[in-house]
């Protein structure tokens, strides 16, 4: 079994590698990290997050768990606890062996509201009441009520070292393959090899280097030129012809988790009266957003979820279609005849966006609807947003893993909804997903999503478009790369021939 | 001299002290705040509210510009509201880069328009000079970043000459950093080129027609003797003061090259921090800039005296 | 822009404007090959509607990024529109905001000049240190912050330009000002006894004219290349409306795939500048004293 393999230590392997060039790898990213905080992750700070982070389990792209920090889990019968047995032996970055302490300080401060951030909806927001540490290496979650989707609430939470709760703005202390060498903003991140990582023989990289691009043209111009070895998002018109390039390897991932929707607000006229959704709905044109904007990478939704999740019902789909004639039908009876005016704000930052709202402004304007794009940059839309100050807007949801994670998202949520900001749901809407969360059996549960998913198509204030492949590319030299369930890259298993 | 120095300096401070309030207003008048850009629009208002007040940002205007100031004048720049590093470390790293490009940009510019106006001086009225100046009349007119993007893609794309952006320090590997500098510094040299060439060409003819000229040549010195050694050098005090001009403007970060080459410099720190309203990044740089924009003119200012024996500042 | 200042710094009076001052200019090859390309544009813009071939917001969904054909002359955009198009009609935003915002720039500029040159004293070193203080200011910065404040769109584009170009005016008629008050005419009408603002309208302000009037004509061709600037990072034009800086911001994510794109918007404003930076020599030549 390898006998010579097992005899070289992994750690001279690398350095051989390293030796030849080949222990290094230089990724481009669309952006520059946030922080290293988990809990205020977003798109952009995602490549990192598995490089330094472990959790306590994983999912594969297949939505399938896998023992990570964690070696055994018992989920009670009850759905109301589990416990988890942690890998003896773990060490942080800093040398500290991990104890189920850790895990506890770690889940206290994600469920905390003052510091827990974004996580608190998807840990206590999620049923999470109390973790304990039974011993040394067990720890215990509680949940208020049945958790259907226990499992999701403990693989959102990234493992830290507590002793680097202050600093997760710099730099941080995790447990992942790789450890934090330097971070100048801007410019990249370089992250090296942890030669005590749980998992002895990976990564075989000594040196991991992520680079911001600006310009995504420039990104895919390096990629070709072999400057970088790795290109995250590259952007949808260069995919296809790049596929076409002997020594590139381009994939996208295929969960369809990625949803591109238009989002009304139901509290502005004239988004308050129904027939008026439902009229934008038929005029859309989700095959040709796709097409056009997409080329062609990915699937063309009316319904949310995609075809491998669980609340998948076919038959939804067929709800509505692009068909101007019936949306004109629709406006004039809801006391429309002439059309209306309204204003999309759009943020640039991802080049979709903006292209997206012009084929839609181009198709209404053929039905007497005027819609008036502004460019509005984040930091002046997210308040925007929260105030409700949008007609309608355009965003993206990720929908994998249990289809509950949709409702963590501002639009599909049950409170501190920007668009129901009085907690005036739609019948039924807030109760259904409630039962959702609490029910376990897999049928019942089928069927509260597909009522739920029909509350949303008739209601309508959301449009979904088309789910989008995140397409990333590397050179054929390197191997081993992947992602998981949340497109959150994979270095360790990552190699150069 | 030393009074002139003095009074100079004690005259930029109330217009930096205006600069100070105005980039300070600017900023905190513009819609959204760094809280927004952290946490995304899936927040909850209270993490929101959270975020803002661990910032400081729920704390009165005038109290944070008082505060602000206050660290400032002692030399403490803040910071980051994005990343919490500190503003001079970002600053640090951003300069070098700007001043590079900056550099290159006045070294191509004089390259260019040096022996330009020397020849056009020298076949004055001929087609050499009436080519060169339809040159100069282009050059003017083509936006940087349009130069940018066609250099890009000749010189990178088609015929992968030289990368296409990126940045790597001369200290790491000069090599490559001379090679990523070059299309910016090309990019940007021209609008100064053209300015350069059009007035080294305009003094150097006034020169030419001077009193002392004259004489020289009446003295029998060869023509480009005469040029060279004393029209030349009197030249110079335009010189000075275009490029004196253009430093403070490149310094101030050239926004659009940076971007589209991807140089880590203060124009896209600028740039980037004034989108994610990462206050405490731009007031300092904005306050740097503004500092070296000072200080820049009264060093072109002491040059004239320098260089011209008719200006003097008692 | 440089030229100017330093031309009224070293305390070269100009010459009054005389009658036929458009003739003079237009005698001198630059002037004329400048008033002839700038016209062209200025016309081809204002004709868009009968020269465009397609309406430059019509998607062809089917035809994106085609390289230049018979039927789209420029070839397409990442959305199927004609470039050519869109090209012609973004003209009209260029030169709308270069014409305004130098304009109102160019009037509130002089006024400032004046009162600062002729009023002097106190008044003097106030308008002065803020001339100082917008132009501390690194240009785009400036005009970025001024959009961002009050929203993106071509009017706030253009009015952040304005600021932006106030300095100069002011800083120039300054200079003028200060010349001439030197002059025996002024001091002859001060000693028959005229006003004040009879001096500064009736002397003094024509012959600041001809600086003003070659700096507008440079200050427009800044003025132009800053709206694009700002439209090139989103803050002016919004989609779907074509603005050459938009164009070429787009542009620049396609430059592979099709290099015509970027090639024509910035072609056209290459011109553009050209035509009026030779206006402006046109008027420099035709005015300036000889060395």
């Amino acid at each position: 079994m390898g006998t010579a393999a097992a005899a070289i230590s992994p750690s001279v392997l690398a350095r051989a590698a390293q030796a030849q060039g080949k222990g290094q790898v230089t990724v481009g990213l669309p952006a520059d990290i946030l922080n290293f905080d988990p809990s205020m992750k977003q798109f952009s700070t995602y490549p990192v997050i598995r490089q330094v982070y472990s959790k306590l389990l994983d999912y594969t792209v297949a939505y399938q768990p896998v023992p990570d920090l964690a070696v055994s889990w018992k989920i009670a019968d009850d759905y109301r606890s589990a416990t988890f047995k942690l890998r003896p032996g773990v060490k942080f970055h800093n040398g500290r062996t991990m104890t189920a302490k850790d895990v506890v300080a770690v889940f206290e401060r994600a469920m905390n509201p003052e510091f827990g951030q974004n996580l608190v909806t998807l840990t206590s927001g999620q049923g999470m009441r109390a973790v304990t540490a039974v011993d040394d290496t067990t720890v215990r979650f509680d949940y208020e009520y049945q958790t259907p989707n226990i499992l999701d609430t403990i693989q959102e939470v990234d493992i830290i070292a507590p002793e680097a709760f202050s600093q997760l703005r710099q730099t941080t202390i995790g447990t992942g393959p790789f450890k934090v060498a330097e971070w100048v903003p801007n410019d990249h991140v370089a992250l090296d090899r942890f030669p005590q990582y749980w998992n002895s023989g990976r990564p075989s990289l000594e040196r991991v280097t992520l680079k911001p691009f600006n310009n995504p043209d420039a990104m895919v111009t390096a990629l070709q030129t072999g400057t970088i070895d790795i290109a995250i998002s590259l952007p949808y018109p260069q995919a296809a012809r790049l596929r076409a390039e002997h020594d590139l390897v381009i994939q996208g991932d295929s969960t369809g988790a990625f949803l591109n929707n238009f989002e009304m607000n139901p509290q502005r006229p004239p988004f308050d009266k129904k027939l008026v959704r439902q009229a934008m709905q038929y005029a859309v044109d989700r095959e040709t957003i796709l097409k056009t904007v997409y080329a062609g990478l990915g699937q063309v939704r009316v319904a949310p979820y995609p075809p491998n999740s669980t609340a998948y019902n076919p038959e939804l789909n067929k709800r509505y279609r692009f068909d101007l004639a019936r949306a004109k039908q629709l406006l004039t009876q809801a006391g429309y005849p002439n059309g209306f005016k309204f204003t999309a704000p759009i943020t640039p930052a991802s080049a979709d966006y903006p292209q997206a709202a012009q084929i839609l402004k181009a198709d209404l304007a053929k039905i007497g609807v005027d819609m008036e794009i502004q460019l509005v940059d984040i930091a002046r839309f997210v308040p925007m947003l929260f105030g409700g100050q949008f007609d309608m807007t355009y965003a993206f949801v990720a929908l994998n893993k249990d289809p509950l994670t949709l409702f963590r998202n501002s639009a599909y949520r049950t409170f501190s909804s920007p668009v129901f900001p009085q907690g005036n749901f739609p019948a039924g809407y807030v109760d259904t997903i409630n039962a959702a969360r609490h029910t376990v059996v897999k049928e019942a549960r089928y069927n509260l999503f597909t009522k739920i998913q029909e509350i949303l198509l008739d209601e309508a204030w959301m449009i979904p478009v088309c789910s989008h492949e995140v397409i990333s590319g590397w050179l054929k030299s390197v191997h081993g790369f992947s992602w998981d369930i949340d497109f959150e890259i994979q270095l360790d298993n990552t190699s150069k021939s | 001299m030393a009074r002139y120095i003095g009074s100079r300096l004690v005259q930029a401070i109330p217009v930096l002290f205006l600069v100070s309030v105005a980039v300070f207003s600017i900023i905190h008048l513009t819609p959204g705040d760094p809280a927004y850009v952290l946490l995304g629009p899936n927040a909850l208002p209270d993490q929101v509210k959270e975020i803002r007040a661990e910032l400081g940002l729920d704390r009165p205007l005038p109290v944070q510009y008082a505060v602000w100031v206050s660290r400032v004048v002692r030399g403490d720049l803040g910071r980051s509201y994005l990343n919490g590093f500190p503003v001079i470390g970002l600053l640090d790293r951003a300069w070098p880069v700007t001043l590079q490009v900056t550099i290159g940009a006045l070294l191509v510019a004089l390259a260019v328009a040096v022996p330009l106006a020397l020849l056009t001086v020298r076949f004055r009225r001929t087609w050499v000079d009436h080519a060169a100046g339809a040159f100069v009349a282009v050059a003017y007119g083509m936006p940087t970043f349009w130069v940018a993007i066609l250099l890009v893609f000749v010189l990178s794309i088609r015929l992968r000459w030289l990368p296409p952006s990126g940045y790597v320090s001369l200290g790491q590997d000069p090599g490559q950093a001379l090679r990523l500098l070059l299309m910016p510094s090309i990019a940007l040299s021209l609008g100064v080129a053209s300015v350069l060439a059009r007035f080294l060409r305009a003094t150097l003819l006034e020169e030419l027609a001077r009193e002392y000229v004259r004489t020289a040549r009446a003295k029998g010195l060869a023509e480009r003797a005469v040029l060279y050694r004393h029209a030349t050098r009197n030249a110079l005090v335009p010189v000075v003061t275009v490029l004196g001009m253009q430093f403070g403007a490149f310094m101030g970060g050239a926004v659009l090259t940076e971007a589209i080459f991807g140089l880590p410099g203060v124009g896209r720190l600028l740039w980037n921090s004034v989108l994610s309203r990462d206050y405490a990044v731009v007031q300092a740089a904005v306050l740097v800039s503004a500092v070296v924009f000072v200080l820049i003119n009264l060093l072109t200012d002491l040059c004239y005296g320098l260089l011209d024996p008719r200006i003097r500042y008692g | 822009m440089v030229s100017s200042i330093l031309g009224s710094a070293t305390g070269r009076p100009a010459p009054p404007p005389r009658a036929g001052v458009l003739g003079r200019i237009w005698r001198r090859p630059r002037g004329a090959a400048g008033f002839a390309l700038t016209g062209l544009l200025v016309a081809s813009s204002l004709l868009a509607q009968l020269l465009a071939p397609h309406g430059p917001l019509e998607l062809a969904k089917e035809s994106v990024l085609q390289p230049p054909s018979w039927t789209f002359p420029f070839g397409t955009d990442e959305l199927g529109r004609d470039i050519l198009s869109r090209v012609l009609y973004g003209g009209r935003v260029s030169l709308l905001v270069a014409f305004v915002s130098v304009l109102l720039a160019a009037v509130a500029g002089v006024v400032l000049g004046l009162a600062s040159g002729y009023v002097g004293r106190w008044w003097d070193v106030a308008i002065m240190r803020l001339m100082d203080v917008v132009l501390a200011f690194p240009a785009i910065i400036l005009a970025m912050a001024i959009v961002s404040m009050l929203g993106p769109s071509s009017a706030n584009a253009m009015f952040a330009v304005a600021i932006v170009s106030i300095p100069v005016f002011a800083r120039l008629t300054r200079s003028a000002v200060l010349a001439e008050k030197e002059r025996e005419y002024v001091e002859a009408a001060h000693a028959i006894g005229a006003s004040g603002p009879y001096t500064v309208f009736r002397t003094i302000l024509p012959n600041t004219l001809t600086p003003v009037v070659v700096q507008v004509t440079v200050s427009m061709g800044y003025a132009v290349l800053l709206e694009a600037g700002l439209s090139f990072l989103g803050l002016g034009t919004q989609p779907p409306q074509p603005s050459w800086g938009a164009m070429l911001f787009t542009a620049s994510s396609y430059l592979n795939q099709a290099p015509w794109y970027g090639f024509f918007p910035g072609l056209f404003l290459t011109a553009l500048v050209l035509g009026l930076n030779l206006i402006s020599e046109g008027i420099q030549e035709a005015f300036s004293r000889t060395a």
